[in-house]
This record gives structure tokens, C-alpha cells and sequence, in this order.
């Protein structure tokens, strides 16, 4: 697989609890005319768009209707994915590496504060075996952080220097809704909302939009520069009924971790990935990726967290901004701003190989991981 | 850019409800189908991509995470297309494009939907028009078509007569269609004093609610050429989506008529353009155009530039596009029939794809070499098409 | 004989709560004051109705407020004659109606047209038929404040 394909415009818009002045239309507008102009990029010269919606976040049954023009789908080549935005992404890289068009736009987002989310969470669940369980994303994130702690005997301490960590980090992210730090005893007196978990050990439901723009080949060229090279991408789902030990040893994120280091050429991701942007809904999930993602082995992700040898979440993660189905697109921005060397105030030095990985379905039914490169 | 055939199809006899299974194994059921017909395994599948419009027909949000396992797609790559009716096709697109990156071999288009079950399809659909200035009216999937109708009767001198042509065409090739959910004959006369639901949408000129899947096998020519069956070849894929509001459809700024379908005619335009198509009146052998209702069934037919804006009904009259004509739409019986909405556009491939590889049973189009296949989904809003190829 | 089978009943209630920014809050504010604005986009200079923030044959910004006549063309229409779950009892019109000084089509009843007989009203319809805005005494801030009526 030789097609070059790389993103050249990132464009953020939000983050913050609620964002009333304007609609969800104008945030993707916003966005997506924001990315093109950071690309260089004019819309009448875009391919085509891949955007990420979900019907029920959005309160929209077939929500690519009113957010595929402000996404600027007029008389282009539009789909709408609608299982995670960092699915959009996939398929935007994919329909430029079979060749068709230079350039694609692709776009996220989230109005958190429209819709019940963890409603709309439970109704995911089917109504034969499991609605009446009442599992949201925060109890089933909960009880993968209790399997977790669980198997390894992990003192609490060690979830809290996760937030610690990614509160600081997102004080220096000018688009992250929570930019206070907080120490490690916030962390542990702040009130319990689904055991293990406490409040400050859980993201924000945040609003916001978040766009890419994609160009391939030579046409890369002729835009922003320095561009983010997609080396590897890797995606899975899991069986929907899930065996204990998956809840903490995720076989699609094995899988999509595999697949996009075997199109990278990594070898060693803890050597020569300098920064992941992972999926954190809680910091244990934070610590299971680092296992999932090959940067230390099961059980060590909490000594992993001292090592410092892969900075990750240096823009706070899912801790400090959480644009819900957009985040996994989020976390992509993310790493492309940390190898062009654009991650304003929050930026790692040389960081040449970035990582991003999204999660989406309870207890992270699915995984996308993304590895991504700077070009001089 | 790699080349990608349709190496299996399945699909199951569209009908009202489905009792006996639940969403995944109704989803299952096609999906083996597939495979059988390909002669393929389930192992065989390196991905997978899921058509699934409106999550509240179904009753389960995201319930791609639910149909999962029906799919095959443990540990696999999985994702979903929602795209409205058109979701079927965008579907095939976004399974194409697993295939023709070179990433994947062998990949796996799929869906099912159950319409009657949710037993308020309407009223769930009237949730996708505008939060602020288009909720406050009862607009649904059936009047935003009728107001279509009345725009294109007024512009070329169309009737209601016309319109019923359609209808009467596509029950009498469902007869031949064991997969229809719609098996019975119409008269012109009883198009025309069926019901009104939304004037002049009639009864007899609407689609049926349906229950049903749909799945179809994709694979490199590599994989493809070792296959014994016959294969449909993905010459073209079009894609294009016209502006949300209907309103700005109309009157002397518009860009395009909402009476004219010409972001499908531009989809179509681009899958004919990969296809190397020049002249789809002499190139085209059959096609299986989306068209829920009677009406659109006339401008989709001129989209596909199959003949001249405004004259499809006249030359329907004159026995254009039947079944033993020159140039064969619906043979399937069309929308008109079944319309499992999620998979419906899947269906329009799936039935191109039968007839280009000669198994379309008894509404095989005779030497049919060359199809074209389109989806059209929100409000005249999302378009699909495909150019499939059999071999010689 | 097999078992029946078993069926679950499932309600969904979920509620949303959206924003209509700054601009939708100022056209329905004027809406209050029987006002109907529409917003011209800089480039086709099309005043698009209803407003909106950016304009999408374009792709940027919308940049005035344009007060729209009352009187306008009836573009499309559609008379329904069937009860859907939810929505209001039939039979009544939706129509697509273009104001004076709008570029684009707003969609909202026509009333004042008779409904005895379906298809002898929808006969008595055409597109071009002069209509006009009319507002209810005591208008709140929304599309319901007014419909279209047939114009003399």
C-alpha cells in the first residue's frame, strides 16, 4: 500500500459544557470552513466530505440531512458514517488511498448539552436481554474499571495521577473545557458516581465540533505544509456480549493496534511513537490502552504511567473535553497538531510519530487506532 | 485504483413483519445467503460494513453494536453507513472503497431493517426536518415526494395517469420476483382511485412498509478471478448530495428544481464517467432505480438520462422500460414492492448485480451485460449510483 | 402447534433541548412582532428564508438581515388526506410558499382553501398561485404565528 495520503487542515470549535449562540449547523460550519482555511484549501476544490453523525446524539433521525451542507456537502460526494466519527475518518482515507479525488474533508461533533446522553447510551442496549439493566456508558465504563483494579490490585493512587497528569496538560490545550489542574486528593474526595469511579475521574459531556482535511499525493503538496502522513490505520469491533476478561483486555483494540503498527513499519511502539492521544473515559481505560497499545505489558500500565517514555494526552484527553462522538476524531486532530508542530501551548518537543486511538460502543465495543507521521 | 466485483448476493423475501427472528438473524439470514451464493465463509471476511438508517425503526440505538456477531465481524473491521433511503448504496460505496484501497480482499456489504415493526415509521421520520423552522409541521417521508409530484406535473404537463403507469409496470415485475413483498397486479383504474394519501400520491402509487435483509460480497479481481461463479464488476460509483431545504428548490434562484432530480442525474453522471459510459440509451441494459413512489420513479428515469426531462411517462405509455423492452427499469418490481428502507438501496445493486450475472431467475433481462443501480435518501437529498458489469 | 411468539413493547421518550443561537432567536423574536427576516448571503446574494448562519451553495458566512413582504407565490403544495400517529387530523395543506424579496421557499400551512373535497381542492391549487403571510393576532415567536392564505 503505497498512496500517499496525508492531512493538512485541523480545525477545532468548541470545547465547552454548552454552546448556546449558536446551532449545531453553525459549529459544523464553523469547523469545516475552518479546516479548509487552515488547509489552504478553497470549497469549491474539495472532493469530497466524510462526516461522523449520530441520529440520537444529534436528535436528528438521519442527521447527515441538516449537517452534511454546513459540513459543506452541497453537490459533493458525501456518506455520513454513523458508528464513530473516527470512522468517517477511515473511510475518507480510504476512498483517497483507492484513488478517488485529492482532497476529503471529514467532520465530528457533539451537542452534549441538547441531548440526555446517557439515555440515549441505554437504548443502545437491546431490549430482549439487556435495556432493563439501565447500563449507561459511565456504569459500564465503571465496570471495567473495577475488573481492572480488580485483576491487577491497583491502589486508587495510581488512577489519580492519571488525572492529575491530563488536568495539567489540558490547562495548556486552549480548546480543552476544563483547564484548572487539580491534585491528587480532589481526585480521591471527590464524590463517588459509579464505583470505582469518581466524579473527577470522569470526562465532561462537551460541545463542539472538530474537522480534518485530507489530500492525497502530490495534491498534498500544493497545501499546508508541514502535513501529517497517515502511515498506519487499524480498526475492530467485538462480539457485543462480552466475556469478563475482555472488559479489560480488549481483543479489538489487540486488533486495531496490530494492524495499524504492521502499515506502519512499528515495531516498538513505545520507542518510536512519541505521543498518544488515547481514548481516556476514565483513567483506567487510560492505563488499559497503554496495555492494549503495546507500550507495556498487561497489568503494567501503571508503572508505564511514571515512565515518560510516550507522553500521552498532552492535550488533557476525554478528562478535560468530551465531545462525545467526535472525540475519537478529536484525539486524531490532536496528533496531527503534535507532529506538525502546532499543538499550541501544549505542543511535545519532536514528536515525529503520533498516535490517536478512539473507542465508541459500551465498554468500548470498537476500536480505531490511527499512526500518523510529520513531513518536513 | 484496484478492481472490485460483486462476487455474492443474499437477500430475503421482503414482507410486513418477520416474527420469527430478530434483527440480527433476520441481518444473518442474508448474510449466509451471500456467502452461500459466493461460495464463501464467514472466515473468509476481512471487514464488514453495515447499512442501517433510522436506529428508532429498530429500537436499539446504534445497533450496528447489536448485529455485530450476525455479520461475522468479531475482532474485524466494522462500520456503519447511515446516509437515509440512499444508505444502502452508500453502503456498497464504502465497501468498495475497503476493497479498491487494496487494504482488504474480501468484504462484506450488509443490512436489514423491519419498517412495520416500529409501527410509527412516520412519526419517527418526522424528525429529520429542520429543529427550528420545519418541526412545527407534520412534513414526512411521503408529502416532501407529493410536493415533487405537484412541482413536476406543473413544469412538463405530467398526470396522474403517468404516474400510475409506473405503479402498474412494477407490481406486474414483481410477480416474477420472489424476493417482492408486493406480489399482486394493478390496474391503471385502481391506481387512480386508490386512497389519497398526500395528493397526488395515492395508495397504489406508495411503496410498502417493509421487513427484510440484504447482503452482498465484494472482492478484489484477484480473489474474484479464483471464485467459479459469475461476477458483477463495480465499473462506476457515483455519489452527490443536493442542498437540505426543499425550499431552496424552488422558484427562479434555484440551482436545481425539486422537481428535476439533477444531483442524482450528477451521481449517475460520475459513476457513467468511471464507467466509461457515453451513451446510456444504447450502453445501459437494465437499470434498478430508487423510487419509493410512482412519481420519482419518472424523473429518476430521465436522471439516469435513459430519456429527455418530462417525457418518462409519455414513453412508458408507449411500453418503454417493461420488462421485454429495449431497456428494462425495475425488473425487480422495484421500491414500489419492498422497501426494507435500510437495505432498499442495497437491493437496487444487489437485483443489477442478479442480472448481470445472469441469475435474476424470471426477471431476467436477456443478455443483460451492462446495469446501473441508484439510491436516493432524506429529502431528495442523498444520491447513489453504481455501474456494475458481467462478463461476456 | 409452535408457541406464539413472544413480543416487547418498547416506548422511546427522549428529550431534546436545542439551541437556537443568536440568529434563530432573533428571527423569532421578530416573528413576535409580526416581522419575517431573511438572511442574504454576500456571494449570490440570495436572501434565504428560513435565515440561516452561512449559506451552502457558497460556503460562507451570511451577512445581513433582509425583512421579507408578506405577499409571495405558492411553489408547492400538497394536500393530505391521511391521519398519521402524532400529527394533525386531515386534511390540510403543506405548502412551500416564496415571499417577496426571499430567494428561496419557506414551508407552512395554506388555509382558507376548502377541504371538503381532496382532490377537487388540490385542483383548485397550482403553482404560481399568488399567497400571502398571515399572522395571528397575538403571535408568540414561532412558525405557527403565521400560515399562507390564497391571495385576491
Amino acid at each position: 500500500m503505497s498512496e500517499r495520503v496525508a492531512v493538512v487542515g485541523v480545525s477545532q470549535v468548541g470545547y465547552a459544557s454548552a454552546i448556546t449562540d449558536r446551532t449545531l449547523e453553525e459549529l459544523i460550519f464553523e469547523a469545516a470552513s475552518g479546516a479548509l482555511a487552515d488547509a489552504r484549501l478553497a470549497w469549491s476544490d474539495l472532493d469530497a466530505v466524510v462526516i461522523g453523525a449520530s441520529d440520537l446524539v444529534d436528535g436528528r433521525v438521519i442527521s447527515s440531512m441538516v449537517t452534511a451542507p454546513p459540513a459543506g456537502g452541497y453537490m459533493k460526494d458525501l456518506i455520513a458514517v454513523a458508528s464513530s466519527a473516527e470512522h468517517a475518518f477511515v473511510l475518507a482515507y480510504l476512498r483517497l488511498a483507492s484513488g478517488f479525488g485529492h482532497t476529503a474533508l471529514v467532520a465530528g461533533w457533539s451537542k452534549c448539552s441538547e441531548a440526555p446522553i446517557p439515555l440515549v447510551e441505554q437504548l443502545s442496549l437491546d431490549p430482549f436481554y439487556r435495556r432493563h439493566v439501565g447500563m449507561d456508558g459511565l456504569v459500564a465504563a465503571a465496570l471495567q474499571a473495577a475488573a481492572y483494579r480488580d485483576r491487577y490490585g491497583l491502589p486508587e493512587a495510581a488512577a489519580a495521577r492519571v488525572v492529575v497528569k491530563n488536568r495539567a496538560s489540558g490547562a495548556r490545550n486552549p480548546h480543552a473545557e476544563r483547564r484548572q489542574a487539580v491534585t491528587a486528593n480532589d481526585v480521591l474526595v471527590s464524590p463517588m458516581v459509579a464505583w470505582p469511579l469518581k466524579a473527577l475521574e470522569t470526562p465532561p459531556l462537551s460541545d463542539g465540533a472538530c474537522a480534518l482535511v485530507l489530500a492525497r499525493g502530490e495534491r498534498a503538496d500544493t497545501l499546508r505544509r508541514p502535513a501529517a502522513r497517515v502511515r498506519g490505520v487499524g480498526w475492530a469491533s467485538e462480539t457485543y456480549w462480552r466475556e469478563p476478561e475482555d472488559l479489560v483486555a480488549s481483543r479489538a483494540l489487540a486488533a486495531a493496534a496490530e494492524r495499524a503498527y504492521r502499515m506502519a513499519g512499528v515495531r516498538d511502539p513505545r520507542r518510536e511513537i512519541a505521543v498518544a492521544e488515547v481514548y481516556d473515559v476514565t483513567p483506567y481505560h487510560e492505563l488499559m490502552a497503554y496495555e492494549g497499545l503495546g507500550f507495556c505489558g498487561p497489568g503494567e500500565g501503571a508503572r508505564f504511567a511514571g515512565d515518560g517514555e510516550v507522553t500521552v494526552n498532552p492535550s488533557g484527553g476525554l478528562l478535560c473535553a468530551h465531545p462525545f462522538f467526535a472525540s475519537g476524531l478529536v484525539r486524531i486532530a490532536e496528533a496531527c497538531l503534535q507532529v506538525t508542530g502546532r499543538a499550541d501551548g501544549h505542543q511535545v518537543a519532536s514528536a515525529r510519530r503520533a498516535l490517536a486511538h478512539g473507542a465508541s460502543g459500551l465498554a468500548g465495543q470498537s476500536h480505531t487506532v490511527v499512526v500518523l507521521e510529520g513531513e518536513a | 485504483m484496484r478492481r472490485v466485483a460483486i462476487v455474492g448476493v443474499g437477500q430475503t423475501e421482503h414482507r410486513f413483519r418477520r416474527d420469527d427472528v430478530t434483527y440480527p438473524e433476520l441481518a444473518r439470514e442474508a448474510v449466509a445467503r451471500a456467502l452461500a451464493h459466493a461460495g464463501l465463509e464467514v472466515r473468509d471476511l476481512a471487514a464488514a460494513v453495515l447499512a442501517l438508517a433510522p436506529d428508532a425503526l429498530m429500537g436499539v440505538a446504534h445497533a450496528e453494536r447489536w448485529v455485530a456477531d450476525a455479520l461475522g465481524v468479531a475482532g474485524k473491521p466494522f462500520m456503519r453507513v447511515n446516509t437515509g433511503g440512499s444508505t444502502g448504496i452508500t453502503t456498497v460505496h464504502a465497501a468498495y472503497f475497503h476493497v479498491a484501497s487494496g487494504l482488504f480482499d474480501c468484504v462484506l456489504a450488509a443490512g436489514a431493517d423491519r419498517v412495520g415493526e416500529s409501527g410509527d415509521a412516520q412519526l419517527v421520520l418526522n424528525t429529520m426536518w429542520d429543529v427550528l423552522y420545519e418541526r412545527p409541521f407534520p412534513l414526512n417521508a411521503i408529502n416532501m415526494l407529493a410536493l415533487q409530484a405537484v412541482r413536476y406535473m406543473a413544469k412538463y404537463g405530467t398526470t396522474e395517469y403517468h404516474m400510475a403507469l409506473a405503479a402498474v409496470k412494477n407490481r406486474r415485475h414483481a410477480l416474477r420476483n420472489p424476493h417482492a413483498h408486493l406480489r399482486n397486479e394493478v390496474t391503471v383504474e385502481e391506481v387512480l382511485a386508490s386512497r389519497v394519501i398526500c395528493w397526488p400520491i395515492k395508495l397504489f402509487d406508495a411503496c410498502p412498509q417493509s421487513t427484510g435483509g440484504c447482503a452482498l460480497v465484494l472482492c478484489s479481481e484477484e480473489v474474484a478471478r479464483r471464485l467459479p461463479g459469475p461476477k458483477a464488476w463495480i465499473d462506476g460509483v457515483g455519489n452527490c448530495v443536493e442542498t437540505y431545504f426543499m425550499g431552496d428548490r424552488m422558484g427562479p434562484a434555484a440551482e436545481h428544481d425539486h422537481a428535476d432530480a439533477d444531483a442524482l442525474a450528477e451521481a449517475i453522471a460520475r459513476a457513467y464517467r468511471q464507467a466509461g459510459i457515453r451513451d446510456p440509451r444504447r450502453e445501459i441494459d437494465v437499470a434498478e432505480l430508487y423510487a419509493p413512489f410512482s412519481n420519482i420513479e419518472l424523473h429518476a428515469i430521465e436522471a439516469a438520462g435513459l430519456c429527455d426531462k418530462g417525457q418518462a411517462g409519455r414513453l412508458l405509455e408507449k411500453g418503454e422500460f417493461h420488462l421485454g423492452s429495449r431497456q428494462p427499469v425495475n425488473p425487480s418490481g422495484g421500491v414500489l414492492c419492498a422497501n426494507p428502507i435500510a437495505v432498499t438501496a442495497m437491493v437496487r445493486v444487489a437485483e443489477a448485480a442478479l442480472q448481470v450475472m445472469g441469475h435474476a431467475g424470471e426477471r431476467q433481462v436477456e443478455g443483460a451485460r451492462t446495469a446501473l443501480a441508484t439510491g436516493i435518501g432524506g429529502d431528495h437529498q442523498f444520491y447513489g449510483a453504481a455501474v456494475l458489469r458481467g462478463e461476456r | 402447534m409452535s408457541d406464539p411468539v413472544i413480543e416487547i413493547e418498547q416506548h422511546w421518550d427522549i428529550h431534546y433541548r436545542h439551541a437556537a443561537g443568536e440568529m434563530g432567536s432573533h428571527f423569532f423574536r421578530a416573528l413576535r412582532e409580526k416581522r419575517i427576516l431573511g438572511r442574504r448571503c454576500p456571494q449570490c446574494r440570495r436572501v434565504l428564508l428560513p435565515p440561516r448562519g452561512f449559506c451552502d451553495r457558497c460556503f460562507v458566512t451570511t451577512n445581513e438581515w433582509v425583512e421579507v413582504a408578506p405577499d409571495g407565490v405558492l411553489e408547492a403544495f400538497t394536500v393530505v388526506a391521511q391521519k398519521f400517529t402524532g400529527m394533525p387530523d386531515p386534511p390540510y395543506v403543506v405548502a412551500y410558499a416564496r415571499l417577496r424579496n426571499a430567494d428561496t421557499a419557506m414551508v407552512n400551512y395554506l388555509r382558507g382553501v376548502d377541504l371538503s373535497d381532496v382532490r377537487a381542492a388540490a385542483q383548485r391549487l397550482a403553482v404560481g398561485m399568488p399567497v400571502r403571510a398571515v399572522f395571528t393576532a397575538r403571535p408568540e415567536g414561532r412558525m405557527t404565528d403565521f400560515w399562507f392564505e390564497p391571495a385576491r
